[in-house]
């Protein structure tokens, strides 16, 4: 009973500590962080885990631990922006792979990177023919950039000569029948004018609505909780789940 | 406002972790006149050297009540280990007065003081 209260205990601080440090860490996904902040973030995690569970050793220690890990990841991070050469030391630097249509043999040799890896990573981009890349670059992340030749490139409106489309960002102003009034108030829209929109639609009460957002064109879209369609059964597996 | 909440918040998540952490030289020590482990152990000793065998297995027993008390307040902060050591200390302790082992018995008190010069 005692190891349960103290695991409990030592997990919820660990889960809290976890939480904070991420967050003070920045919102970068994992495929856009560097090799060593990677590894660096397994290390905290591994950290966190054993002072979650690990009730052998002290808490203390494990927690200056992931501490220690999570203040010297932050002064990297601020240190390679402040300084570009020492990004350029701690996070490396894209390597050409690919010129003009062809493998650059020394660039994959240094980088340790196989012609199947190369050519997945080029599928990956929907690129199947080598000889439609201009350039492709393996960035620090792990990930490849590839600029095509002009020719193979896809067209824009521009090229067409089109006119673009209103784009721009939904504004959520329901979400599980409950009114953001402040998206309505940004959108400068009012409470009567949603509910006219709703009841053009056939909706007497917002308790109907699971989501409802004002468009970039200004019309609003509505989902409701009770749609009225047939769900298509897409799997090819009788059930029982 | 918020952002100042959200400092505080963590702010004190961090601060009140290292007290917790670091918490057992303080909580070891006798906060309530039942909890003096440390002394329980001194009269066990005394009472021996003396061959008052029967004393001794009852401040063995204050011993053991007061070690429950402080091992509750110490386990957030210590080694699972040194905890179950001592616990392993105290029963041998218990085995040494039933069989009058002198030796045996001053060979476990000193392992004990050790570990809780460690805590």
């Amino acid at each position: 009973m005692d190891e349960i209260t103290v695991t409990l205990v030592r997990s919820a601080i660990a889960f809290a500590t976890l939480l904070l440090f991420t967050r003070i860490l920045g919102k970068q996904q994992v495929g856009q962080l560097t090799a060593f902040e990677y590894i660096a973030g397994i290390t905290i995690g591994s950290a966190a885990s054993s002072l979650s569970i690990d009730l052998s050793t002290k808490p203390l220690p494990q927690f200056v631990g992931v501490s220690t890990w999570v203040v010297l990841v932050f002064a990297l991070q601020k240190l390679a922006i402040k300084y570009r050469w020492f990004a350029k030391v701690t996070d490396d630097q894209p390597t050409i792979v690919i010129q003009q249509g062809k493998i650059l043999e020394d660039n994959l040799s240094k980088i340790r990177l196989r012609y199947d890896e190369l050519m997945s990573q080029l599928r990956d981009k929907d690129v199947f023919d080598i000889t439609q890349v201009q350039y492709a670059l393996l960035e620090p992340n792990g990930n490849i950039s590839v600029l095509k030749k002009p020719e193979y490139d896809t067209p824009t409106l521009m090229d067409l000569k089109l006119p673009p489309s209103v784009t721009g960002l939904f504004t959520e102003v329901i979400l599980d029948g409950v009114i953001i009034d402040q998206n309505l108030s940004n959108k400068n829209k009012s409470m009567d004018w949603l509910a006219n929109q709703l009841q053009a639609n056939g909706i007497s009460s917002i308790k109907e609505v699971s989501y409802a957002a004002i468009m970039p064109n200004g019309q609003l879209y509505i989902d409701k909780f009770k749609d009225k369609i047939k769900e298509i059964d897409i799997g090819d597996f009788q059930g029982p789940f | 406002m918020k952002k100042w909440i959200i400092i505080m918040v963590s702010s004190f998540l961090i601060l009140f972790t290292v007290l917790l952490f670091n918490s057992a030289g303080f909580l070891k020590k006798p906060l309530t006149g039942e909890d003096n482990f440390i002394l329980a152990l001194s009269q066990i000793q005394s009472e021996v050297e003396k061959d008052n065998w029967n004393e001794a297995n009852s401040f063995l027993e204050q011993a053991d009540y007061a070690w429950e008390k402080v091992k509750n307040r110490i386990q957030f902060s210590v080694e699972r280990t040194f905890l179950d050591d001592i616990d392993n200390e105290l029963a041998t302790i218990k085995g040494a007065i039933k069989s009058k082992d002198f030796s045996m018995l001053i060979i476990s008190l000193e392992k004990i003081r050790f570990l809780w010069s460690i805590l």
